[in-house]
């Protein structure tokens, strides 16, 4: 289960770039710890899913292209 | 003794049609749905609460509680799980393709487990539906020992009826434009077929299938929980898919055999290793994966290959006998 958030994180920053796997890992990772103080802490790594999905959406070359990837 | 042999039988047949199911999304069209089991759950799930009656005063909390009868809870459990197909259909499969879609579906499943485990209101959270009523229990006056027997042939039936359908759907002319699709999804849309509907017709049905075959589990069983459907459960129905060779629909009678029946409920049946207990059914999930490397290494077209259909060849000239010239489009060959 642990994989996917990772995964997520990778996604979002941008596959290919190292920046933003940076980017995506800290996105992720302070989206699922603060959404705790708002919803159920039991969704919390749905917060990273649902991040993911919605990256795949709207903007499927992540945070941070790859240059002449986009 | 019957009653270890009709249970196994009852796997056998239910997953059966969850292959059927999968082998139209990924063994048909290609779609790689690694959420097929949040699909039976969303089936199991509404078949339950159609059967059931009020949620008040059972000490469970779900939504609706209509009390249907049998037949017409089922098929309504397999609506559900279509009209759910349908919803995540439209988000995902017309923009996102192979890789990505099988992220953004298993994502999906993992979404939805939690929520349903977690959220009690829906399906009881994570306790499950319990005491659903068996089906023709009261009408027949059956017992505990009359009823397995008697919902594993009912479900033998079920099963031969909807293989037919899909042995129908597979050789009609929609079954063909979702091959094509699975073998070069570029050329079907150069052909003028809409690739996006065609999809959202394999998704459809094979919910519908996935509905089906969760609706009767929950059925036999009388009760479903999250822990039964795990994320990784897909997995095993895609065992079965692979082990009985993708894209027939025979193969996945063989590989429901091989894999659910042998592997994963037969161990629960076989007397204790003395000194290690509970050590059969912790090797099941891990002889299914050895399974699948050999099966994959030594015979990568499963038990039952893909049977290569021979489509006409209109206006094609044989250019020589070392180049057999173009070959038409729609021609399959052996299963990857």
């Amino acid at each position: 289960l642990f994989l996917f958030v990772i995964f997520a994180a990778v996604i979002v920053g941008g596959v290919g770039s190292i920046y933003g796997a940076m980017a995506g890992a800290i996105l992720i990772g302070l989206a699922t710890e603060i959404s705790a103080a708002f919803i159920n802490p039991s969704y919390k790594l749905d917060i990273a899913f649902v991040i993911l999905i919605l990256t795949l959406l709207i903007r499927p070359s992540g945070l941070i292209a790859r240059p002449g990837t986009t | 003794m019957t009653y270890y042999v009709f249970t196994l039988a009852f796997f056998l047949f239910d997953y059966f049609i969850l292959a059927m199911g999968l082998n139209i999304q990924y063994g048909e069209t290609g779609i790689l749905n690694f959420a097929y089991i949040g699909f039976v759950a969303i089936g199991a799930y509404f078949t339950g609460v159609f059967s059931l009656h009020s949620a008040a005063g059972s000490g469970q909390f779900y939504i609706l509680g209509w009390g249907l009868p049998f037949p017409i809870n089922l098929l309504l459990g397999g609506v559900a799980s279509m009209c759910f197909a349908f919803v995540v259909s439209l988000i995902t499969l017309r923009r996102l393709r192979t890789d990505y879609l099988a992220i953004v579906l298993i994502s999906l499943s993992l979404v939805l487990y939690d929520f349903c485990n977690n959220y009690v209101g829906l399906f009881n959270g994570a306790d499950g539906l319990f005491n659903v009523p068996e089906p023709f229990a009261k009408s027949l006056g059956l017992n505990v020992n009359s009823f397995i027997p008697f919902f594993a042939c009912l479900t033998g039936v079920v099963s031969l009826l909807m293989w037919y359908v899909m042995s129908r759907v597979t050789r009609s002319p929609m079954g063909r434009t979702f091959r094509a699709i699975r073998d070069d999804h570029v050329v079907a849309a150069a052909l003028g077929k809409d690739v996006f509907r065609m999809q959202l017709k394999a998704m459809l049905i094979g919910s519908f299938y996935a509905g089906i075959g969760g609706g009767l589990l929950i059925q036999f069983g009388g009760s479903f929980n999250p822990t039964a459907w795990l994320p990784g459960e897909t997995f095993v129905v895609f065992a079965v898919l692979l082990v009985g060779g993708i894209g027939n629909n025979i193969g996945m009678l063989v590989g429901a055999l091989l894999v659910e029946t042998l592997l994963i409920h037969l161990p629960a049946f076989l007397p204790e290793i003395p000194g290690h207990p509970g050590l059969i059914e912790y090797f099941d999930l891990a002889l299914v994966g050895i399974v699948l490397m050999v099966m994959l290494w030594f015979r990568p077209q499963g038990a039952v290959p893909e049977r290569v259909r021979r489509t006409a060849t209109f206006g094609v000239i044989p250019r020589g006998e070392d180049d057999p010239g173009p070959q038409p489009a729609l021609e399959l060959g052996e299963a990857q």
